[in-house]
């Protein structure tokens, strides 16, 4: 019958007990998380910093890095009216991955084939010519010119000064010679310039792509799982709730979720000689999907905290688990992707959106790891 | 019947074209109807107990019954359509309608001391009644709550987390809270077969949607990991039908050359009641339902009404009552908090007694002062609950009511005033007391309708 009049003062929970069990308590459940598995992760929207190096990581083992990347194609009527004088990389470092002390030696070759930076493969690799000039620089260098020997300017005068000259040269590679350390140059302020004389250009640098090639394998305690940005593996694991907690059938409510993943530290701070940069993964995005889906959705980002923790929650999360407790839900980590973060992030040089192409790992504790192993904690509330 | 000087017969002025008093109680119970829906959606302030069963049962008894301690089924008046008992339907003069409204003070404490107020109003029931042969055969409808559930509470809690990253304890309260309940609609035919004996049939249609809610909320602080709260909603529809027969006896000189007696009873069919039953999780268009609609039934006992009334003269009206109804036999295949099907722990068969008296100075002076024509009363009444959230103890209610019949500058309309306090349960073994004040109102005006005036 209607209520007409409705009005209530101290509303305090007396008479509670005399709804006896009634449910809607919370309980918790801590479920452990599956063994982390790597999963191939193909990444896009890299950001064009060029990364080329050799470096003896004394925890991660020995690396190669070629780096391939082009130009973005520019010209002009005075300059293609001239003949090209002189050709040089100018290329601005932003990253370094070793030692920082290490003096660099490279050589500079041109790819011969077309090829697109987009959706490539760990371990794509494109044809290249011969060398076309040697470098060296320090890996404290900010700024590296790199000039082109007259016979290889002479040769690309033609294709340097045709308005097409974005698809007549694919661009080239930096292959590592001597050095102790993995660089990045660019993408800003890194250009192919090129003078006539009476005008000159300069190409920004376009596409860039990482062949990294493992020569020792990493030296990690075992029950790790080491993750590096840019080249991955990216770790893919699954959370099963157990049926002591949520019996089939029973609706339940998720009021909270996260998982926890412990970053080991500790291995790498011990195993970084003096001079030597070892930037490390610091966020992460998870990433979820439904066995038989082929589809992720972004779940969260989580920051490592003061020790060593990456806690993923929040209301998706809580969701996912809450639609889907009777499957195995599987996971990926991946590093954020640029076009995501923040426009302050991305102007930084030093923001994850460089390191998105970078070798900064994170070395995970995996399953087995006592208090530190990946686990779920789940708050939940079961309807009946 | 040769009894009429007895019957306080206040008539209209036999106009064949309604007054505006007539009007006004037309538009206040259309705005009564109308309110009740929206009204319903926030009615949780009354008793915890309503959360069980079928929710509290309720008492209606009009106007003059309600002061006297609803103690109505041999209520003998052409001033009032007595809401209990077809029999009494077939006397009546004058077209009638009521409507009444009830505002109640509730405190509730439990054991430890603690206590809660919460107050409410609510439509406490619409009569009208018309006769079709004057003092010989009489319709009557009516429109009256069967049964109300209307509560909130809140448990509080604390639990660990769980989780090393957030190692801190984590407060919350799940909140109970019940809306809703079942209405009836009677109608039906009242007619004298006897001078001295009356006998109704009245046909009651039962319908309502019960909805019952659990709330898990934690109160997380501003830096805290964000908790989603539950929001747990059952709504029962359910209908049905029953029927009630009933019958009244007068006998005169009993103590007396010009006293009156009346002896009335009322049996109310066993019914079924049809339900659908949903249940939704989350909020408004977040909303998930759960599993499909739960169908089932449930079937409530009938009930007796027994009740005598006395008239020494036509100033006092004394009057004692009752009904009971075995709710043991009660039985749902739809979920009810306090109930486990084929098990009767935890019901009672439900007894209602009440006696009082109405003294009204002017008798049938209608022309005496206003003061003297004040009708005054006064009544006790006890009940105990068909059901109850402890197996061992049953939930008894005792009650006193007091109230004024007031006339009013329209003839045949009377202002009714009544005010009732009682105390419901007990607060010991995590049972809570209920004490209850209650202020009445009702408007019940009769005058000619339907009938041709004879001189033009």
């Amino acid at each position: 019958m209607g209520a007409l009049l409705v009005a209530c003062d101290d509303p305090a929970n007396v008479g509670g007990d005399l709804l006896g069990a009634a449910g809607g308590e919370p309980v918790n459940a801590v479920e452990p998380l599956s063994a982390l598995r790597a999963a191939e992760w193909t990444p896009s929207d890299r950001p064009a910093r060029v990364l080329a190096g050799r470096v003896d990581d004394p925890a991660l083992g020995q690396y190669e890095v070629q780096g391939y990347f082009d130009v973005t194609a520019l010209t002009s009527e005075e300059f293609r009216a001239g003949v090209v004088e002189s050709v040089e990389l100018r290329l601005r470092r932003t990253y370094v991955y070793g030692d920082s002390t290490s003096t660099m030696q490279a050589a500079l070759r041109q790819i011969d084939e077309a090829w697109e930076a987009d959706d490539l493969s760990i371990g794509a690799s494109f044809a290249t010519g011969p060398v076309i000039t040697e470098f060296a620089f320090l890996a404290t260098d900010t700024l590296v010119v790199v000039p082109l020997p007259d016979a290889w300017v002479a040769e690309h005068d033609a294709a340097l000064r045709n308005e097409d000259v974005g698809n007549l040269l694919h661009g080239f590679r930096i292959d590592p010679i001597a050095g102790n350390a993995v660089v990045g140059f660019g993408p800003q302020r890194s250009f192919l310039f090129a003078s006539t004389g009476s005008d000159s250009l300069s190409h920004p640098l376009g596409r860039a792509y990482p062949f990294v090639s493992r020569a020792a394998p990493p030296a990690m305690p075992e029950g790790r799982f080491l993750m590096q940005a840019g080249i991955g593996p990216t770790p893919e694991f699954s959370l099963s709730v157990s049926s002591e907690v949520h019996a089939p059938g029973d609706p339940l409510s998720v009021n909270r979720a996260s998982l926890t993943l412990w970053a080991d530290t500790l291995t790498l701070r011990q195993n970084a000689p003096a001079h030597f940069e070892r930037p490390l993964i610091r966020t992460l995005d998870l990433y979820a999907r439904a066995p038989g889906d082929t589809s992720y959705v972004v779940l969260g980002r989580s920051t490592m905290d003061e020790e060593g923790r990456f806690v993923f929650e929040g209301p998706g999360l809580a969701r996912m688990i809450e639609d889907r407790i009777a499957e195995d839900m599987i996971f990926e980590l991946r590093m954020p992707n640029p076009v995501s973060l923040p426009t302050s992030l991305v102007s930084d040089n030093a923001s994850y959106y460089y390191y998105y192409s970078s070798l900064n790992p994170v070395l995970l504790y995996d399953a087995d790891a006592d208090e530190r192993t990946p686990a779920g904690f789940i708050t939940l509330t079961p309807i009946y | 019947m040769p009894l009429s000087p007895y019957f306080r017969a206040e008539s209209g002025p036999g106009r064949f074209v309604r007054s505006p008093a007539a009007y006004a109680v037309l538009c206040l119970v259309a705005g009564l109807f109308a309110a009740a829906p929206a009204g319903a959606q926030d009615a949780r302030d009354g008793s915890l107990y309503s959360r069980f069963g079928i929710g509290a049962l309720q008492v209606h008894t009009g106007g003059q019954g309600a002061g006297i301690g609803h103690a109505g089924y041999a209520l003998h008046s052409l001033q009032y359509v007595n809401p209990n008992n077809p029999g009494a339907w077939a006397d009546q003069a004058l077209t009638r309608i009521s409507a009444g409204f009830a505002y109640q003070s509730l405190e509730i404490s439990d054991e430890t001391g603690e206590t809660s107020r919460l107050a409410s109003g609510q439509l406490s029931g619409i009569q009208i009644g018309f006769p079709i042969l004057e003092r010989k055969l009489g319709v009557a409808l009516g429109f009256a709550p069967f049964s109300r559930v209307s509560y909130h509470v809140g448990n509080d809690g604390v639990f660990y987390s769980g989780d090393p990253a957030r190692p801190d304890t984590v407060g919350y309260r799940v909140n109970f809270f019940g809306s809703g309940g079942i209405q009836q609609i009677t109608g039906g035919l009242g007619y004298k077969v006897h001078p001295n004996i009356r006998v109704g049939a009245a046909l009651n249609a039962l319908f309502g949607i019960i909805d019952d809610g659990r709330e898990t909320i934690f109160f997380e602080g501003a830096s805290d990991p964000p908790f989603l709260d539950t929001h747990l909603e059952t709504s029962t529809r359910l209908h049905g039908f029953s029927a009630t027969f009933g019958a009244l006896f007068s006998v005169q000189g009993v103590l007396a050359d010009d006293d009156y007696v009346t002896a009335g009873a009322a049996f109310t069919l066993p019914a079924t009641l049809s339900g659908e039953r949903v249940t939704s999780l989350g909020l408004n268009l977040d909303r998930d339902t759960l599993g499909t609609t739960v169908s089932g039934s449930i079937d409530i006992p009938w009930q007796l009404g027994l009740g005598v009334a006395y008239y020494p003269d036509p100033r006092w009206t004394l009057s004692a009552g009752g009904k009971i109804a075995p709710w043991t036999n009660m039985e749902s295949t739809i979920p009810l908090p306090g109930y486990r099907p084929g098990n009767e722990q935890g019901l009672s068969n439900a007894v209602q007694i009440g006696t009082g008296f109405e003294f009204l100075p002017a008798g049938n002076d209608l022309l005496a002062a206003w003061p003297a024509r004040i009708a005054y009363r006064f009544g006790i009444s006890w009940d105990r609950a068909y059901i109850s959230p402890d197996r061992d103890t049953n939930i008894e209610t005792l009650m006193a009511s007091a109230g004024f019949g007031l006339p009013t500058l329209v003839p045949g309309a009377r202002l009714d005033l009544n005010m009732q306090v009682g105390m419901r349960g007990a607060a010991s073994d995590n049972l809570v007391r209920d004490v209850f004040y209650r202020l009445s109102m009702s408007v019940n005006i009769g005058e000619r309708w339907f009938q041709t005036p004879k001189l033009r």
